[in-house]
């Protein structure tokens, strides 16, 4: 579950929220979109606690994110699976020691680690290509490493940013027939995309952010 | 991943990726800790060296020409029984005038002159080595002038206070030295740290992201701290032990007086040195990493 209970959000003297509220269940599937600029990646750092509200509150699953400590923010992550826009693969590590990265803090024994990310690796048909390095990955390739890696320590939430970014139709199908298998399997997804056709006849919410508010909420 | 596991491995593995910066930071650390090593020698053997001279101090007791037979055995009873005072010898007043003749030599007849003998008996007491500080020596001295009989107490005050002003000039120069090299040390591995702080600062950012623990991400750089200024020490403490060892035979083969001089160098110094390197390490790569904000 996550709730953004009336926040306010402001860079330099400027409200990027306003009084913003939206919920998503647990085991959901959602989008955020809007215009450039509307603070759809802010949301998201609102919710993973990279950045916190000037008003309002955030509860995330059992978190209440707003009074959470500094100490207490990586056991949050430790819950959320996170694609993120830029990607942010180490280009100096392998597919495999990417995706193992996101396990680090987890107490698992190396071989625990090796099933757990080889498992993750062939759902998401890359397992033959775990020692390559992310540079020789084409880009569809290194946004399913970057999914892999958000889903391999079984997060209770999925925030992926821009995903399909700017993929052809048939990798954007691809990485949604991920979201759609995750989400199956009773995580709560959450994806913030500009392409209308990611949400279009899915039948999941979708919150469409503009002048600092969800201006509209509806069925996709 | 076990967090002693995950962070050993990150560690070592860095270690070894970047050794020729590690190996100059442990051969600069190496060298600092020489220099300490040096000035311990150093501050170890002034000891040694004040002791060698004072060997032979004496606090001369000058007894009234009035005083009794049964007064001077009782004194030396007193002096004999303190084990504050290693020596006691009686001089009297015939023996000092004997001894005043002999040390004037040819000039002996200006004695001749008195007519009664001007020079009073007296003990000579040599304290105990470790006795040898001004102030303790002079509250010594107060006590004995207070004693019955006793006319005047003298010493070489001067002298000694003079030698243990020397003496804790360097000793206080040395540790100033050695405060600014334990400094310096931290600082070295503080650069170190930092260098590989930022090259894996992608790496850190991302695993904050990924909820990666405080502790996951410090404890590597901490561990490698270590290494460096544990192997930094460990190496000044052979560059040391290769010095000692040199002063104390090859030296002495051909200076014999240095052999007097040199105390033995306790073996706790090759430990404490390591220790010291690897905590002051330590402690730079704690100031590198700094507060690990999420």
């Amino acid at each position: 579950m996550i709730v953004l209970d009336e926040i306010t959000k402001i860079y330099d003297k400027e409200p990027v929220f306003k009084n913003l509220s939206l919920r998503v269940d647990r085991g959901d599937m959602a989008f955020i979109t809007g215009p450039s600029g509307a603070g759809k990646t802010t949301l998201l750092k609102l919710i993973y606690g990279a950045e916190r509200p000037d008003k309002g509150e955030i509860i995330v699953g059992e978190w209440h994110v707003t009074k959470l400590k500094q100490k207490k923010i990586p056991l949050l992550r430790q819950e959320i699976g996170i694609v993120f826009q830029d990607f942010r693969l180490l280009p100096n590590k392998t597919v495999f020691d990417n995706v193992a990265l996101a396990l680090t803090a987890h107490k698992l024994s190396p071989a625990a680690i090796r099933e757990t990310v080889n498992n993750v690796l062939r759902d998401i048909i890359l397992l033959h290509r775990k020692n390559s390095y992310p540079l020789n990955l084409s880009g569809g390739e290194q946004q399913r490493v970057v999914i892999a890696r958000a889903m391999v320590a079984k997060p209770k939430i999925i925030l992926a940013d821009e995903p399909t970014g700017n993929m052809d139709r048939e990798n954007a199908n691809t990485i949604m027939g991920l979201f759609k298998d995750i989400n199956a399997k009773g995580t709560t997804v959450m994806i913030v995309t500009h392409n209308e056709e990611l949400y279009q006849g899915t039948g999941h919410r979708v919150f469409h952010i503009n002048n600092k508010i969800v201006e509209r909420e509806f069925a996709g | 991943m076990n967090i002693v596991r995950y962070s050993l491995k990150t560690a070592l593995k860095s270690i070894w990726q970047e050794k020729w910066i590690n190996f100059l930071t442990i051969l600069s650390i190496s060298i600092a800790m020489s220099v300490i090593g040096i000035f311990a020698i150093l501050i170890m053997n002034i000891d040694s060296a004040v002791q060698h001279w004072t060997r032979n101090f004496g606090v001369v007791v000058y007894l009234y020409d009035e005083i009794t037979e049964e007064e001077k055995l009782k004194l030396k009873e007193r002096f004999d029984s303190d084990e504050d005072i290693s020596e006691v010898s009686f001089t009297s007043r015939e023996d000092a005038l004997q001894d005043v003749r002999r040390a004037l030599g040819g000039n002996a007849v200006i004695m001749d002159d008195f007519n009664v003998n001007p020079l009073p008996s007296s003990f000579s007491l040599t304290l105990r080595g470790d006795l040898l500080k001004p102030d303790i020596v002079m509250e010594k001295a107060q006590i004995i002038n207070a004693f019955k009989g006793v006319e005047d107490v003298q010493y070489g005050e001067k002298w000694l206070m003079a030698l243990h002003e020397f003496s804790r000039a360097l000793k206080t120069g040395a540790l100033a030295v050695c405060a600014a090299i334990f400094i310096a040390t931290t600082f070295i591995t503080y650069n170190t740290i930092k260098i590989f702080f930022y090259r894996r600062k992608d790496e850190i950012e991302t695993m904050k992201l990924l909820g990666t623990t405080r502790s996951y991400i410090r404890l590597p750089f901490l561990i490698e701290g270590f290494v460096i200024g544990f192997f930094g020490g460990l190496l000044s403490s052979g560059t040391i032990f290769a010095l000692h060892s040199f002063l104390t035979s090859g030296a002495a083969s051909f200076m014999p007086a240095i052999d007097s001089y040199l105390s033995v160098m306790p073996v706790a110094i090759y430990i404490l040195i390591p220790a010291a390197g690897a905590l002051m390490s330590v402690m730079g790569s704690l100031i590198a990493v700094g507060k690990i904000r999420y």
